[in-house]
């Protein structure tokens, strides 16, 4: 079996209209992929920065895959979050990336978006801080329809992850 | 001839802080890695001096962003072995400074994953505060003049329980470091593209 070991941090967050958020973090590979060590998943501490040009989650992965395949090859999804002064937590962007398969270190930065509604439903979630979520997150990490799906563009997620193979020359696999 | 670990080489410094409210500034660092690593020479954990900022501003890593640097110069001479990567190292810094009474306050804790390739880097690490869990414990820790910190500052080394800590971030601790690595390619890793053959 090969081994794929993906270690880094989920750096922060930047360009978003507000600075005080957070990240709900989780890692997706395909079938044929075992977790054999590590958290796939994750929450990042809610950050208010002082400098509100980048928010800081220095959060770490450490994740050791086993995989038969290299197709279902391992995506990074990410939801953040924005603290509003009630303390309460709204949905401020979706995004993902897919691990890169080249060994080495990788700065990665993740473009982001949340699904709009009508102007009268964005009004009154910006009023009771309720923003229109998706029911099923698949959406933004697989191919799937995104037809009449609108949505706004929000800010960038940085990530910095080192991707170190095992045993995948055996197979005749170059990446 | 197949060895039975692989090894990491470190040496670097712990250059300077960037923290543009606070001044007169020290550090404590210590390694953490995981279980099938362990330190063969060197020191886990120190204690740098307390540094009084330079004149002069510098980069601190953060785009269009000067501060004055406070200098440490701190040398990390390091060397680990290990049977698997998972649990790569990591170094935890923790800054303190004074408040105006003279006491021993935490101005950022950071963690700095060590990179998995060879060769020379530069890492700013960015670092962190907790803040108060509620406006009377603010206001508490403001009227005692006790800062918010963490129990045990490898928390910020840790994925689990990060969701229930609300922070601050302020400031940057410049490192350069560089990493060699041996028996590692021996082991069956790959942590850089294939050159053609």
């Amino acid at each position: 079996m090969a081994e794929v070991h993906i270690v880094g941090t989920l750096t922060g967050a930047s360009d978003f209209p507000s600075s005080r958020l957070s990240c709900r973090w989780k890692i997706v590979a395909g079938t044929g992929w075992r977790l054999l060590e590590g958290d796939a998943a994750g929450v990042t501490q809610v950050d208010a920065p002082e400098d509100s040009r980048f928010t800081v989650w220095s959060h770490p992965i450490d994740i050791h895959y086993g995989t038969r395949a290299v197709t279902g090859w391992p995506k990074l999804q990410v939801q953040v979050f924005r603290r509003d002064w009630r303390g309460r937590d709204e949905l401020y962007g979706y995004g993902f990336t897919h691990i890169p398969s080249t060994p080495g270190d990788h700065t990665l930065a993740i473009p982001t978006w949340r699904p709009v509604l009508s102007f009268w439903d964005e009004l009154s979630s910006s009023i009771f801080g309720t923003a229109a979520v998706l029911k099923n997150t698949d959406v933004v990490h697989a191919p799937a329809d995104r037809f009449r799906l609108t949505t706004r563009s929000m800010g960038t997620v940085h990530v910095e992850v080192g991707v170190v193979l095992r045993n995948f020359e055996g197979y005749g696999v170059a990446m | 001839m197949t060895s039975n670990f692989f090894s990491l080489l470190l040496n670097g410094q712990i250059e300077s802080a960037y923290f543009p409210s606070h001044d007169n500034l020290y550090c404590k660092f210590s390694v953490v890695c995981g279980a099938d690593w362990a330190v063969v020479s060197g020191v886990e954990e120190g204690i740098t001096q307390q540094s009084i900022s330079s004149p002069t501003p510098s980069f601190t890593g953060q785009t269009d962003t000067l501060a004055r640097p406070c200098v440490w110069n701190f040398p990390l001479d390091l060397a680990f072995k290990a049977t698997n990567v998972y649990g790569w190292p990591q170094l935890i810094l923790a800054v303190y400074g004074h408040d105006w009474l003279g006491r021993d306050v935490v101005r950022g804790y950071g963690a700095v994953r060590l990179p998995r390739t060879p060769g020379i880097h530069t890492i700013y690490a960015p670092m962190f505060v907790p803040l108060a869990s509620s406006w009377i414990n603010g206001f508490l820790s403001w009227v005692l003049g006790r800062l918010p910190e963490f129990r045990d500052s490898r928390f910020v080394g840790q994925s689990e329980g990060r969701e229930v800590a609300s922070v601050r971030s302020q400031g940057t601790v410049k490192i350069t470091l560089s990493l060699g690595t041996k028996d590692l390619e021996r082991f069956g890793y790959v942590n850089r593209p294939l050159k053609g053959k």
